[in-house]
């Protein structure tokens, strides 16, 4: 495993982490977690679904990262009245030789942002499934490839809130990391009104990490070393989700894998080559409890998915 | 969550279905099946009865359920109900012995009985609620059973029952997260609710066994803490001039004497008038025995008390020194006595335990209530000298005591002839005609001490001094504060009448070779279990002290606390039993183990649940150099948990050392900075 990161080169993942992060705060005054969970996600290799209240800066996180990463950048504004065809692009009649011409929808980017996901109907949020789950389209019967690295950082406000469509289960599943933003401190705010005051931060963004740089960090995160006892403690922290009384439904194996991966990605911007079990711990909450759903009973009772995996996370003993 | 996504929510669950669920403890099966034996052993319902039982178990073991709501089971139900009312009801009509009580007994049970059937059949019973139904319900069939006194032998199967219901307490303690007892229906308060119902019920299944067994249980207590019987004992009430002394000296003790003055060495509980035939009448059951008042034992005497506790209700005898000043009994005794010197006995029941207060006189030759003289045919009685007893015996009194003129001269001299001519043995050879006059008489005859009393009065007797022959015993072994009176104590001796003077004692047995001194000295393993039997005395009479009701709250709340100590032990038992704990790599194992020890030796033990790191930067302060700790967990947990070749690994374990050994001589105890 070693050898491995000696191959691609561990020079450059910490700076590359760390102007990201710092391009990212320039923007997103004061939420330096929800940052790093992010970034996380991005090197895990997996998608981000931010979750708010309206006003606190969801988007602007997603298209403040979605400028630092170098390639192209699409967004899609979700509503209502969004097809399918319109994510994914559709063929075109050419009437000059005759033949149908497919135009690629917004999907084929490498980062993606998708506004406001739960704006539009279950059967547009649905044609994310297969973009997002396998990188890849298939229209009309054709599979058509995504280009790499090709990463998703959705908004959403919380269901509850009017005109907004839950996202399917299988949909939520497919997100690897959940991130509440909240609202900033006082000392934060203000330097959010002053920061906004002639332009938008925003505006100055420059691209601080490449395409290929991604890929490259991707790789070296793939190769951290995750040690029997640890995957063997993520398993039984999985595990105890589907026996919780408290839960409808508990974690899928691919809420084990998201698990995993993202606890290397933190394990890797830590500057380790092994995954320890405090990543996993600290990683319990944003990566698994979007993916479970609670009893009805529990959910009046006033219980958040995220307590129930923190408590289950208190209880499993970790390897020492 | 909108209808479509409803049907997709279930079947991703039937996909996904791996919640693991507690299985209803094996226990419980034994617990019901037992219950349902002792119903169709107390009931006349048997075949209803059995068929519930085998229907019971074959519903757990397949896998047909039934709806809840379905018009199926309200029948059966109603069916059920109906017969078990009915035939309830038939019985009371035609048979007028049976009590209403047995009868609401029974349909309880039946009725439970049914209610378990049809709630098994509606959902296998699993841990947590469900069991704690399943439970519940044959609680109420063991009490539906047990409480009808119909059939007897139903008594052993409660303590089986309790064993089983006690192990599958497991159901009600499971927690709440690991077991789906709050999924449906079933709230954590009406658990706690049933949890307490349970606990009374088998409470008082208990009780009516404990209740059903009570005399069993004393007979056995008393075998097991008194090895003699009462009949066997040293103190004869009929005493007869044999070849042995009683049966030569048990060590069960009879009384324990408290404040008792060293000088006070006779303990009478008898006197006999009449001699013939080698024996000493009349026999207690030939005495008329009278009710006696407080005021005639003189309670309320003036002067030193002393307590005697009675050990051994032997006949209710009640032995007292002949010169008490006064005796007080317990309270709530009924006393009777035979008037003039004859035993005062207590009448059953008598109290327990059962102490008195003796007034110790004020000086040796008072006469209290035990000392009557005499009425005129008393007197004429302690002066008959039976035909069996040959003149050479008077001739021999007269050469004894004629020189003297006052009685109590003679008294003495008739005690010093017997004393320093006669040898004490314990046994004897009896010679022949009566075993008195031969004692006497022949040469060189060694006796004991009833030989030795009966023959002082005899000698009195002819010397014209009224005389009686007493039972009773010879105190002397003091046992911390109290003095210990035992089988092997008893003794007798006479008193005579002087007149002008009272009643005295006469002892003509020889002084060093009484029965006590003749017995070995008390082993220290006897010692050893008279406390133990003290001990079980205090809780007998504690607890006879109680009368039935609170006896059943008590039972109640203890099996309640009991109850909830078992609870409380298994939701509290750490997560290292219901958890998997991750064992370290052998090479590593000392070093985790001398880190806990030193967090543990500084009281800062981490808790399983939590990783090392998180627990040493909350502690405040911090048990050791907070920088060098989490130094050395740096290279642990690359040791621990990343790839390593050998020579880095070799080269951590080292530095591993080196750290811990300095982590270990630190004692500051420095905050980090």
């Amino acid at each position: 495993m070693k050898n491995m990161l000696e191959e691609i080169g561990t020079v450059g993942f910490g700076e590359s982490v760390k102007n990201l992060e710092a391009n990212l705060a320039r923007v997103i005054r004061g939420k330096d977690e929800s940052i790093r969970l992010v970034v996380i996600s991005l090197l895990a290799g997996g998608h981000t679904l931010l979750e708010d209240v309206p006003g606190t800066g969801k988007t602007t996180l997603a298209k403040a990262l979605a400028r630092s990463i170098g390639g192209t950048f699409r967004r899609i504004q979700f509503t209502p009245d969004l097809l399918p065809a319109d994510i994914t692009g559709s063929s075109f009649y050419r009437p000059g030789d005759g033949t149908f011409e497919f135009r690629p929808g917004p999907v084929f980017a490498n980062v993606l942002l998708a506004d406001e996901i739960n704006r539009t109907s279950p059967r547009t949020q649905s044609a994310l499934l297969e973009v997002m789950g396998e990188g890849q389209v298939t229209v009309e019967g054709q599979r058509r490839e995504l280009p790499r690295p090709f990463f998703v950082i959705a908004t959403q406000n919380p269901s509850e809130f009017h005109g907004t469509y839950p996202l399917p289960e299988a949909q939520l599943d497919r997100f690897m990391i959940r991130v509440h933003l909240g609202y900033p401190d006082l000392k934060h705010e203000i330097e959010v009104i002053y920061d906004q005051n002639q332009k938008h931060p925003l505006d100055e963004l420059q691209p601080v990490v490449g395409q290929s740089e991604i890929l490259g960090l991707q790789a070296q995160v793939r190769a951290v070393h995750l040690n029997e006892a640890v995957v063997e403690y993520i398993v039984r922290l999985v595990e105890s989700t589907r026996s919780d009384a408290r839960l409808r439904l508990g974690i899928s194996p691919r809420g084990s894998l998201a698990l995993a991966r993202t606890s290397q990605a933190r394990a890797r911007i830590a500057g380790r080559d092994h995954v320890l079990p405090e990543d996993v711990r600290a990683l319990a909450s944003p990566v698994l409890a979007h993916r479970v759903l609670l009893d009805t009973k529990t959910k009046y009772g006033g219980v958040t998915p995220e307590k129930v995996i923190e408590e289950i996370v208190e209880r499993v003993v970790p390897p020492r | 969550m909108r209808g479509g996504n409803r049907e997709f929510v279930s079947i991703m669950q039937s996909e996904t279905n791996v919640k693991k669920v507690p299985r209803l403890p094996l226990a419980a099966l034994p617990a019901s099946a037992v219950a349902f034996t002792s119903l169709a052993l107390a009931t006349e319902n048997r075949v209803l009865t059995g068929v519930l039982g085998i229907a019971l178990f074959a519903t757990y073991a397949s896998e047909a359920r039934g709806k809840s709501a379905s018009r199926g089971v309200w029948a059966a139900r109603i069916f059920l109900y109906t017969w078990v009312l009915f035939s309830i009801w038939n019985r009371f009509g035609s048979e007028a012995g049976d009590s209403l009580e047995i009868l609401l007994a029974f349909a309880t049970g039946e009725l439970a009985a049914c209610e378990l059937v049809i709630q098994a059949w509606l959902a296998k019973p699993f841990g947590g609620a469900r069991g704690a139904i399943w439970v519940g319900l044959s609680c109420a069939v063991m009490l539906g059973a047990s409480n009808t006194f119909e059939a007897a032998y139903i008594r052993f199967l409660v303590p089986v029952f309790m064993v089983f219901f006690a192990m599958s307490l497991r159901a009600f303690g499971a927690p709440q997260s690991d077991s789906p007892q709050t999924a449906r229906g079933v709230s954590r308060r009406g658990i706690a609710g049933l949890a307490i119902v349970l606990a009374v019920i088998s409470g008082m299944s208990l009780h009516a066994a404990v209740w059903g067994y009570r005399y069993e249980i004393g007979q056995l207590g008393a075998r097991f803490f008194n090895e003699t019987k009462p009949e066997a004992i040293g103190l004869s009430t009929e005493p007869h001039l044999g070849a042995t002394f009683g049966d030569g000296g048990s060590l069960s003790r009879v009384l324990r004497l408290t404040n008792w003055p060293a000088r006070q060495s006779y303990l009478r509980v008898m006197s006999f008038s009449t001699y013939g035939d080698a024996r000493w009448t009349p026999l207690i059951d030939n005495r008329k025995f009278g009710d006696v008042a407080p005021t005639e034992l003189r309670a309320n005497a003036e002067g030193k008390r002393a307590q005697i506790e009675r050990l051994i209700d032997d006949e209710g005898l009640m032995p007292a020194p002949l010169n008490s000043a006064g005796i007080a009994p317990p309270l709530n005794a009924q006393l009777e006595w035979e008037q003039n010197g004859g035993p005062l006995r207590s009448k059953d029941p008598a109290p327990s335990p059962f102490i008195y207060d003796v007034v110790l006189p004020p000086r040796e030759s008072f006469q209290g209530p035990l000392s009557a003289p005499p009425t005129r045919a008393e007197r004429a009685n302690y002066l008959k000298i039976p035909d069996e007893i040959p003149s050479e015996v008077k001739l021999l009194a007269l050469k004894i005591g004629g020189g003297f003129v006052d009685p109590r001269e003679q008294v003495r001299a008739v005690e010093k002839y017997l004393m320093e001519t006669h040898a004490y043995s314990l046994t004897t050879k009896p010679g022949a005609g009566d075993p008195t006059a031969s004692f006497l008489l022949d040469e060189n005859k060694a006796a004991h001490c009833e030989y030795f009393a009966s023959a002082a009065a005899m000698l009195l007797r002819s010397l014209g001094i009224p005389t009686r022959y007493v039972i009773g015993y010879y105190v002397h072994e003091r046992d911390g504060d109290a003095t210990i009176v035992r089988m092997r104590d008893a003794h007798a001796w006479c008193e005579s009448w002087i007149d002008g003077v009272g009643w005295i004692s006469v002892d003509a047995t020889p002084g060093g070779a009484r029965p006590d001194q003749v017995g070995e000295p008390i082993p220290f393993w006897l010692h050893l279990r008279e406390r133990v039997q003290d001990f079980v005395m205090l809780i007998r009479n504690s607890l006879a002290h109680l009368n039935q009701i609170p006896r059943a709250i008590w039972i109640f709340i203890g099996v309640f606390i009991l109850f909830r100590i078992v609870v409380r032990s298994w939701k509290k038992r750490p997560a290292k039993s219901r958890s998997f704990v991750y064992q370290s790599p052998p090479q590593l194992q000392p070093f985790a183990r001398r880190f806990e020890k030193l967090m543990r030796k500084r009281g800062a033990l981490c808790p399983l649940q939590k990783t090392w790191r998180e627990h040493l930067e909350t502690l405040q302060p911090a048990p050791f150099d907070i920088a060098l700790g989490l130094q050395w967990l740096r290279i642990y947990n690359r040791a621990r948990f990343a790839s390593q070749d050998e020579n880095s690994q070799r080269a951590d374990l080292a530095r591993l050392h080196e750290i811990l050994r300095t982590l270990e001589k630190s004692t500051s105890k420095s905050t980090p900075e």
